[in-house]
């Protein structure tokens, strides 16, 4: 088991990089995020999902194997955003049971910029991204 | 052709994996799926030419990258670096700590409007000026098109000086029948030129060059000249826009009152050190 753990971390890690193309963009920017490393939250319960300018708000709790339960605060990108990527308001409701996948805060805060989440019915819905692929340094 | 093959293996191991990891946690989780248009520009991809570019005409809806591809921004001047230093960027510090000035919903301001947040952008054209309009926050400039001059005494202390704008003073003509040539003064010391928190002054120009390319593609130049805070002019972008074929405007603002929430809920206990509970 915990060599399974070692390899979902390896893997999430890995799976930042290669999937996501290196560091979140976001309207606000990413110096507050642990940019290379999706972590994957399973059983996440919406509490509450805010369809607002100019970030959108996801609210979650994970309840871990001893039974507590955190308390999640996730970002994505505005609705003009993610509306292009198959979001809209009523995409997530409160009490649905999804997949969230995320970068968390450097401070490890139960806080993080949205990777992606996966619905009930399996259906992905990306965050928006930065778009400027070509120089990261710029933004 | 090798080393994609064999990076197409690693990208497909490592999905695979991260899939596995997330079905474990939750029996009901598919593997990711990253594919997918990232926003509109992308998402219309390439449109072709859609035929040749009328004359003298750059009307309709147009949809850009989020965040324009900015060149080397060239060495600044004393007075440039002092204001850059004090310029505590998104991109350097958690939102918690900067203070940039889109924190709390200021407006972008000209020239950074042309270069971030550009997903949208309208123009019209009227009898003497023409508009162009970002999606975001909804905001407008004229470009007077009319042979007047751009204001000297931006700032100044006669009566009757106009004051700085957070969008400036525009004037704009056609140099042929494809390219509007845009000239900008007057913009508010207060605005960043970019989210890294590059400065400028008051004495700001900037030169936009439209090229209208074909009736689906739009060019744009935006030339920085700035001495008191750079030591050249330097051309900071060259964009391209692509023409939205059912021509609907996106609403995208800073809304105050969310964006407070945005800071209460994600971005304060981001840059807090200490965990939350």
């Amino acid at each position: 088991m915990r060599a399974f753990r070692t390899a979902c971390a390896i893997s999430a890690i890995l799976g930042g990089l290669f999937s996501a193309g290196g560091i979140v963009y976001a309207h606000h920017g990413s110096a507050s995020y642990k940019t290379g490393d999706v972590i994957v939250l399973g059983h996440a319960t919406v509490t509450q999902f805010l369809w607002a300018n100019p970030h959108s708000m996801l609210l979650f709790d994970v309840k871990d194997e001893n039974g507590n339960v955190s308390h999640w605060a996730g970002e994505a990108g505005s609705p003009a955003a993610i509306r292009a990527l198959g979001w809209n308001k009523n995409s997530v409701r409160t009490g649905d049971v999804i997949t969230v996948q995320l970068y968390p805060a450097k401070f490890e805060n139960a806080v993080g910029r949205i990777d992606a989440i996966v619905l009930a019915d399996g259906t992905t819905l990306k965050n928006s991204p930065r778009t400027d692929r070509g120089d990261i340094s710029r933004y | 052709m090798h080393k994609r093959l064999m990076f197409g293996f690693a990208n497909l191991a490592v999905a695979l994996l991260v899939s596995s990891c997330a079905f474990a946690q939750s029996q009901d989780s598919p593997k990711p799926n990253y594919g997918g248009p990232e926003d509109l520009y992308e998402k219309l991809g390439d449109t072709g030419a859609g035929g040749a570019a009328p004359k003298r005409d750059l009307t309709g809806f147009w949809a850009g990258r989020v965040a324009q591809r900015l060149n080397e921004i060239p060495p600044l001047t004393p007075w440039g670096q002092e204001q850059f230093r004090l310029h505590k960027s998104n991109e350097k510090y958690p939102v918690a700590d900067s203070n940039d000035p889109i924190k709390g919903c200021d407006p972008l301001g000209f020239p950074r409007n042309i270069l971030f947040m550009t997903r949208g952008i309208v123009f019209t054209q009227m009898p003497g000026k023409t508009i162009e309009m970002s999606e975001y926050n909804r905001v407008w400039r004229e470009i007077w098109t009319d042979g007047r001059e751009l204001p000297k005494n931006v700032g100044g202390d006669t009566p009757g000086a106009p004051d700085p704008r957070w969008y400036g003073y525009s004037v704009g003509r056609w140099v042929d029948d494809y390219t509007f040539v845009v000239n900008t003064v007057g913009t508010d010391e207060r605005t960043w030129l970019d989210n890294a928190g590059h400065p400028h002054s008051g004495d700001l120009r900037v030169e936009e060059r439209y090229r209208r390319v074909s009736h689906n593609s739009l060019e744009v130049t935006v030339t920085i000249d700035d001495p008191k805070t750079y030591t050249k002019p330097f051309v900071i972008t060259n964009a391209k826009f692509t023409w939205i074929p059912e021509q609907d405007f996106e609403e995208e603002l800073c809304v105050p009152s969310e964006q407070a929430e945005y800071l209460k809920l994600i971005a304060n206990p981001a840059g807090n050190s200490t965990p939350n509970k």
